[in-house]
């Protein structure tokens, strides 16, 4: 099963696997099979879903998936509002989350340290983020298995759901589903050498006018203050989800591979991945000084006791590539 | 002004009156200057309800209303900026009322001036190249090779464990062997693209007074989810040239095999308007 293998995390000092350094390892791949089967639910549900644009009738399958998800992942079982357990959150945040049940940057801090409640391993990094009408969907990595070369650690991607539906209704989120779709669509052009004829521009693209109007212009101090790197950190992970849900699955699930944002080490996203990884530090910190009596789980115990929406990452160059293997 | 209501600024600009009678602000208020026709800014009164601060940040973490809003606010921009200098302010700049805006405008009177005295005459356009990571990375040839590429003796016994079927690399093997191959054509490929996107940069940088390069685009808000973006700038270009500006980009990356590009402007100066030095 070679797709379970290949995630390129390097982990100083946390490589002494070697007993599990066998190349034909099939532990992971019944995660894999498990994973894959919902995942293709819920596409085929989304595809219906835009297919016939109508905003009433959410595809039961989906629905059932993520309800799955929901449930196993227990992420959602948690009132977002509460105070919650961990106590390091700062009185900036707890004021945030009052006013607002849930932000972006919050939700994913929540996400990772569910992950670490759950699984015992420590989140690697917070890798989506999105928003639909049921709440919140947020992708964190884990190392599922250390490996030598480090190169060949196999990553998780663990899918917390939170079932509270944050303050959007159904009807407007659908909505965007359907007025999003055909943007991809359009803009795909085959490859080729030849430029566009500049000329006068066609209406510019919902992408640009984001990049400015949220990241660019004169910065003055209004009375009214809205965090908008929140923003604009929720604003991207959510165009992603519903712009192109469908072609993203299609492409595999490792677009962040060549987000050069993300992936060089410089840029926004990076800089919050970064951050939000100094926080989970802190976090787990702070639980790890609490007196913790968690077992840290083994990795086939835990396929039965961490249900969560779980996906083995492949982080495959292209998709299909792996198929014959 | 009533107690209901405040003050959404879109953008500062000199004498704006006579442009602005075909905007709709962001509530679909009507558009007016606040100041005089010397340093004025563009401001609509809004609902304080429905754009205060809790109802705002609600409203932009929705992606309709996120997008409504970011249109409004950017369509209000483009119209002043088609008629007069402009520095659009960034989105959800909001006051109480009309006498903060006019305190911001007397604060920073001389910084306003001189930043529209320097945009005067220009606009900015975007550059954006995309690489074909397939060209990059020397194509499907290369990924075949990948698939039957065979372990060097002697070494499939250490690496493939138990695979001893004798007929060369284990699966796990040879799917690593290939992993490696692909990461590193897919690095090697990407440093090719980005160098490129550099040289670009530089160049279309010497036709413009300012250049600033933004963070690459997620693939997938472009449409162009199997492209790497190795370029993404913005360029402020005299008025004029705009046309010959566009026309050297494209002809820059029609010399290059696998790169595609896409200009779009001209835009409001957005990229241009966080001072001019840095």
């Amino acid at each position: 099963m070679p797709q379970n293998s290949g995630g390129t995390r390097r982990e100083k000092g946390q490589n002494g696997h070697v007993r599990e350094a066998d190349l034909a390892d099939d532990g992971p791949g019944t995660a894999e099979g498990g994973a894959r089967g919902r995942s293709y639910s819920t596409r085929s549900g989304r595809e219906r879903d835009a297919g016939t644009r109508d905003a009433g009738t959410r595809d039961s399958g989906t629905r059932d998936a993520r309800a799955r998800e929901a449930r196993a992942g227990g992420y959602g079982a948690r009132d977002p509002r509460a105070a919650d357990s961990g106590g390091a959150h700062d009185a900036a945040s707890r004021e945030r989350a009052r006013r607002w049940p849930l932000a972006a940057r919050q939700a994913a801090q929540r996400a990772a340290r569910q992950v670490l409640e759950l699984t015992g391993r420590q989140p690697e990094n917070v890798i989506s983020i999105a928003k639909d009408e049921e709440g919140w969907q947020v992708g964190v990595e884990v190392v599922e298995m250390h490996r030598i070369p480090d190169s060949a650690d196999i990553l998780a991607v663990i899918t917390l759901v939170s079932m509270r539906a944050a303050n959007s209704s159904p009807a407007s989120a659908s909505g965007a589903i359907t007025a999003a779709a055909p943007r991809g669509a359009e803009m795909t052009q085959p490859w080729s050498s030849a430029p566009r004829a500049p000329g006068r521009p066609e209406p510019a693209n919902l992408a640009d006018i984001l990049e400015r109007v949220l990241d660019k212009g004169i910065v003055v101090a209004g009375d009214i203050r809205v965090n908008l790197l929140d923003i604009e950190l929720l604003t991207i992970r959510l165009r992603l989800l519903i712009a192109s849900v469908d072609r993203a699955r299609e492409m595999g699930i490792d677009w962040w591979e060549h987000d050069p944002t993300l992936s060089s080490g410089k840029g926004g996203l990076a800089d919050e991945n970064r951050r939000l990884r100094e926080r989970i530090g802190e976090l787990e910190t702070v639980a790890d000084g609490g007196g913790d009596t968690r077992a840290r789980a083994t990795p086939a115990n835990r396929e039965v006791a961490d249900p969560a929406g779980r996906q083995i990452r492949t982080r495959r160059s292209r998709p299909g590539q792996d198929n014959d293997g | 002004m009533g107690d209901n209501s405040a003050t959404w600024v879109y953008a500062v600009t000199r004498d704006p009156d006579p442009v602005l009678l075909r905007a709709a602000g962001v509530g679909g208020e009507p558009v007016r200057a606040i100041g005089d026709a010397e340093l004025a800014a563009v401001a609509g009164s809004v609902d304080a309800n429905a754009f205060g601060e809790a109802a705002l940040e609600r409203r932009l973490s929705d992606p309709d209303e996120l997008e409504a809003i970011a249109r409004a606010h950017h369509q209000v921009i483009e119209v002043v900026a088609a008629a007069r200098p402009t520095l659009p302010l960034r989105l959800a700049t909001v006051y109480r009322d009309d006498d903060r805006v006019r305190a911001l405008l007397t604060q920073r009177r001389a910084e306003f001036g001189d930043m529209l005295r320097w945009l005067d005459g220009r606009t900015e356009y975007g550059v954006k190249v995309w690489a074909d990571p397939e060209v990059m990375t020397g194509g499907d040839k290369q990924e075949q090779a990948g698939q039957t590429m065979q372990v060097p003796g002697g070494r499939s016994a250490d690496v493939g464990g138990d695979g001893a079927t004798g007929r060369g690399p284990t699966a796990g093997t040879a799917y690593l062997l290939r992993r490696r191959a692909n990461l590193t054509a897919r690095a090697d490929g990407w440093q090719h693209g980005a160098a490129r996107g550099e040289e670009i940069h530089a160049a279309l940088g010497r036709l413009a007074v300012a250049a600033r390069r933004h963070a690459p685009q997620d693939p997938r808000l472009t449409g162009n989810e199997d492209g790497w973006m190795v370029l993404n700038g913005a360029y402020l270009v005299d008025s004029g040239r705009g046309q010959e500006f566009a026309a050297t980009a494209g002809a820059m990356v029609s010399g290059l095999a696998g790169f595609q590009l896409d200009v779009t402007g001209p835009w409001p100066a957005y990229s241009f308007s966080v001072g001019r030095d840095q």
